[in-house]
């Protein structure tokens, strides 16, 4: 495998981390920018009819950026990168996998499926390029090797994941009690159980 | 397994960076062989001893355990 550091991986990487910024940044107005509100939607009028809305596109192009930064990540390694690769795949699949049996769970409205997979596309580069840039000795140990490792550090882990807990129970009651917002309880403790999730792994990752 | 990838490189006066150069991959990936986190592939190995012009199986010494 060959390290491909060339000018075109750079300029995908950017417009990757363009498309992302600012999908973003558009996120912040897609209740101004409602179909139909805009002269330009009435060149898209199969959007109108599929009744696919502007904060969906915008998650797609989201995603979109997102999927471009991880193809410019991939190019752009050589053969310790593929290792990372295939530790980060299977360590996402099982976040995803438990991420989706938990939304299942908790979560009782519709739940945008672009969410979730921005949700998932974050949490596999984010993992990637701690262990791509920590150089984690985690990625080249065995399953045996991990179970040992993570019995190992599970009691620091006890206090400040409990703490964290009682933290995001806390926010979450507070948004069902005080805001009479039944739904945002559940919302928010899957939130804050992907944050847990997410501190966790890069907490577990830092260490090079 | 060990190697003495850091010691052949400085005996030939080589920075990290300059091996990677010569055989196509990261400066992280050099350090990760060195430190023996990183376990290189056959074709890289290869690579590695032929720059540091010396035998593949003295440069990565496959122990008893292994």
């Amino acid at each position: 495998m060959i390290k491909k550091s060339t000018h075109s991986v750079g300029l995908l990487q950017l417009t990757g981390y363009i498309i992302l910024c600012s999908s973003i940044i558009a996120l912040f107005f897609t209740d101004r920018w409602a179909i139909g509100s805009l002269p330009i939607w009435k060149y898209f009028g199969a959007l109108n009819t599929m009744n696919i809305s502007v904060r969906n596109l915008v998650l797609f192009a989201l995603n979109i950026g997102m999927a471009i930064i991880i193809k410019a990540e991939e190019k752009n390694t050589d053969e310790r990168g593929v290792v990372i690769q295939n530790y980060s795949a299977k360590w996402t699949f099982r976040f995803a996998v438990f991420f989706a049996v938990m939304m299942g769970l908790i979560i009782n409205t519709n739940w945008s499926f672009l969410i979730y997979a921005a949700v998932v596309q974050a949490y596999y580069l984010i993992l990637f390029k701690v262990c791509m840039y920590r150089d984690s000795a985690l990625v080249y140990m065995d399953e045996a090797q991990i179970e040992i490792y993570s019995k190992k550090i599970i009691k620091n882990f006890r206090i400040t994941f409990f703490s964290q807990l009682i933290i995001t129970s806390g926010i979450a009651s507070y948004f069902s009690t005080f805001q009479h917002n039944a739904g945002a309880y559940n919302l928010s403790l899957l939130i804050g159980l992907a944050i847990c999730i997410l501190t966790y792994t890069i907490y577990t990752h830092w260490k090079s | 397994m060990t190697n003495t990838v850091k010691l052949e490189r400085a005996r030939i006066n080589l920075s990290q960076q300059d091996l990677a150069e010569k055989v196509k991959v990261s400066r992280q990936t050099i350090h990760s062989i060195e430190s023996g986190k990183f376990m290189p592939s056959y074709i890289l190995a290869i690579k590695i001893a032929r720059v540091l012009s010396i035998p593949v199986e003295e440069l990565f010494v496959v122990e008893q355990g292994d």
